[in-house]
């Protein structure tokens, strides 16, 4: 049984369709990745998974629960860590920790013996009385995480819990999503911008550009979607009937001049095609070992100079520039 | 449960910034002395505790409600009455050997049981002055109740005369009867008193120095209303601070209703102001008399005092709301505050008595504020000695203020 269903959600904000009908589900246990670049309507969709604000139009159901109908009940099972130290500062994290599981519904030997094991899991059990305001960053952000997990959630919403944290901290947050997976059963709902996390993280990734949802699938498929990776070879020069050969390679997909995109702002969106010597030629391929056989083979045949070489695996920055014609960290 | 934790979070919170102790506990406390011994150097008299003397010359020395009158005066407490004669009493004003006497003249009595009105001259040098001033509040208070519990009586021996004399399909003076007709004798005590005070003053004197009221009592009302006011600054900014960093979206995100959210941020806040008028009133008990400025009386109704410190509390904590629902950022909560809490203050009365300022314009933009009906309340149980009945209707008006701020705050207030 899936644990999340969204069905059409969309949101306005005024004029502004912020989520412009997104629909997915995710499966128990599932740690499931919800990618795309800054203004592309992640935050907003879990803010409307998480009942923080109802969808203009859709719905939601958590645990079989409308988010909208039945909050509370559809509330309870979730933990939200958004992006935000959403904490206070001048109290302890012991004290910050109680909070939220009262706020749960924990209390008594229960709400203590919570607090205790994420104070272990965060690494943070000889500080806990410590005002949070005189932690690190880091400490500051396993704390953070902590308030979400306090009340051991069966579904976890992690906001971009990457963003402006320090490598440490972020190798910490990724050791911590995939051992709450693994040991705990917990689903987790990972948004990111960043394409490297999710293809470590996730089992499955949701691509959202513009508030609309562009694919959904396994990192694999997504990926594979794509074929056998991408050749960028650098030669003297490059006519057409060079192109057209290289294309019949039997494990060449397509071969064209690389074309240099500059993404710039929609108002004044412009696509600036350089074509000069030396030229970059772009060969996909069904198989890169093969089809950089086969391709040096045919240069060599054409006697044309091979003048730079860069072997491309596909992966889900190549899938987001397929789907969007743009680079995800613009 | 969970409101009382999100209470018990804001009140560890709130424990936890000096500056927020500073500025609604301290600060207060400062301004009362300040505001004490500066106004009592302006009226030339040395404060104190102790009871204040009114000479008092009754000419109807035989009338039962003459005497009557003199023995409520004196159970007020805060008043030492002095009798004399009218010669006496005349001769040392006019040397100014006293400031100020009362005169009960012969036909009080006779003119009270005819149920006409009778006026009582209370003459005054200073007749600006709060003492002056409180004690004509004083004395009109006394004889507001002595014209109630007259009217109340000669309702109710009325109505047992007719009752027994009826027969019995004529019975009709039932509790509800009497309860109304008592509540019209409250109205009519209220509107057209039977014991009016004239105050009688030349147009310019010299004031001799006498005994006078300690101020206390007047800055202490006033000052303990207008900064209970100010925590509603305290708490819209506390709502503030939790939208900026996060956890209000937190909170949100948990298994709580909206009401419980908004309750549990708003509970503290009556929970702080409770505090802050208890510390106020104990240390101008204990603490300001040691720094020469004199000790505030509670009066004889402290339950009063407790019903009228709820609903300024109630109403603070509903402006605090309101603040949170129109005031967006932080300047602009620091703006609305500056411009409403402290004018609201100045225009209800807490920093200068409405009194004293002697401006009709102020007296009718004062009632649309609740600062003044708090600031008199209190006033009335610290200085008039007025029990629980006397102030619940400017308590109503609190809790209507109070309800008005929370349905419009409620309504602007973003979630989101």
């Amino acid at each position: 049984m899936a644990i999340v269903e969204a069905q059409n959600l969309v949101k306005k904000f005024g004029d502004f369709e912020a989520v412009k009908g997104i629909s997915f589900a995710v499966e128990e246990g599932e740690v499931f990745g919800l990618l795309g670049p800054n203004g592309a309507g992640k935050t907003t969709t879990i803010s409307m998974l998480t009942g923080l604000f109802p969808p203009t139009s859709g719905t939601a159901m958590i645990n079989g629960y409308d988010i909208q109908k039945d909050p509370l009940q559809a509330k309870q099972i979730c933990g939200l860590v958004p992006q935000d130290l959403a904490l206070y500062p001048t109290l302890s994290a012991r004290a910050n920790l109680e909070f939220f599981g009262r706020v749960y519904g924990l209390s008594g030997k229960k709400l203590k013996e919570n607090v205790e094991d994420i104070l272990r899991v965060v690494s943070l059990t000889d500080r806990a009385d410590q005002a949070i305001e005189k932690y690190s960053g880091g400490m500051k952000r396993r704390v953070n995480i902590a308030a979400g997990l306090v009340h051991q959630p069966r579904l976890l919403f992690l906001d971009e819990p990457t963003v402006g944290v320090d490598p440490q901290s972020r190798n910490y947050i990724f050791e911590s999503v995939q051992r709450l997976n693994r040991e705990r059963g917990m689903t987790i709902i990972y948004t990111s911008h960043y394409m490297e996390e999710v293809e470590l993280l996730c089992n499955r990734v949701a691509i959202v550009d513009q508030g609309k949802l562009i694919a959904l699938d396994t990192i694999k498929n997504l990926v594979g979607m794509l074929g056998g990776g991408v050749l960028r070879i650098g030669l003297k020069q490059a006519d057409a009937v060079l192109l057209d050969a290289l294309s019949q390679l039997p494990a060449v997909q397509n071969a064209s001049v690389l074309q240099t995109v500059t993404m710039t702002p929609p108002e004044q969106k412009e696509t600036t095609i350089q074509v000069a010597q030396p030229v970059t030629v772009k060969v996909e391929t069904r198989n890169s070992q093969q089809a950089l056989i086969q391709v040096i083979n045919y240069l060599e045949e054409q006697n044309q100079t091979l003048l730079s070489l860069d072997i491309l695996e596909n992966n889900l920055e190549s899938v987001f520039l397929h789907l969007t014609g743009k680079q995800l960290r613009e | 449960m969970k409101i009382l934790s999100i209470v018990w979070k804001d009140i560890r919170i709130f424990f936890k910034e000096p500056g927020y102790l500073i500025y609604l506990v301290v600060l207060p406390l400062v301004f009362i002395q300040l505001f004490t011994t500066l106004f009592s150097a302006s009226v030339g008299s040395a404060t104190s505790s102790e009871k204040i003397r009114l000479v008092v010359v009754n000419q109807d020395p035989d009338g039962a409600l003459a005497q009557e009158f003199v023995r409520k005066l004196e159970e007020i407490g805060t008043l030492e009455v002095l009798p004399t004669t009218l010669d006496e009493a005349e001769a040392d004003y006019k040397d100014t050997r006293i400031t100020r006497y009362l005169t009960i003249p012969a036909d009080f009595t006779k003119k009270i049981e005819a149920g006409q009105p009778a006026e009582v001259t209370f003459k005054a040098l200073d007749s600006l002055s709060l003492t002056i001033q409180s004690m004509k509040m004083i004395i009109e208070g006394v004889g507001n109740s002595l014209q109630l519990e007259r009217n109340i009586l000669d309702s109710l021996t009325q109505f047992s005369e007719m009752q027994s004399s009826a027969p019995a399909e004529l019975q009709i003076y039932d509790v509800d009867v009497l309860t109304r007709q008592a509540q019209s004798q409250f109205k009519a005590s209220d509107e057209r008193p039977l014991v009016a005070v004239k105050l009688e003053y030349p147009q310019a004197v010299t004031v001799a120095p006498e005994d006078d009221f300690s101020m206390v009592q007047f800055s202490v009302p006033g000052f303990t209303v207008l900064f209970a006011f100010l925590v509603a600054q305290a708490s819209a900014r506390s709502i503030y601070d939790e939208k900026k960093t996060g956890s209000f979206r937190r909170l949100l995100a948990a298994p709580l209703s909206k009401l419980q959210l908004l309750s549990g941020k708003l509970l503290p806040n009556l929970f702080i102001v409770l505090f802050q008028i208890l510390i106020i009133f104990v240390t101008s008990i204990i603490l300001l008399p040691l720094t020469g400025v004199g000790r505030l009386s509670l009066g004889e109704h402290p339950g009063a005092l407790l019903a009228i410190s709820f609903c300024v509390a109630l109403c603070s904590t509903s402006l605090g709301i309101l603040i949170a629902a129109i005031a967006r950022t932080e300047a602009q909560i620091g703006g609305v505050s500056a411009l409403f809490l402290w004018l609201m203050g100045f225009l209800g009365g807490t920093m200068v008595p409405l009194d004293i300022m002697n401006s009709p314009m102020l007296t009718g933009i004062s009632r649309f504020i609740p600062h003044s009906y708090a600031v008199n309340a209190y006033k009335d149980v610290l200085i008039r000695g007025a029990d629980l009945n006397a102030v619940l209707p400017s308590l109503g008006i609190l809790i209507g203020f109070s309800l008005i701020f929370f349905l419009i705050g409620l309504w602007r207030f973003d979630f989101n």
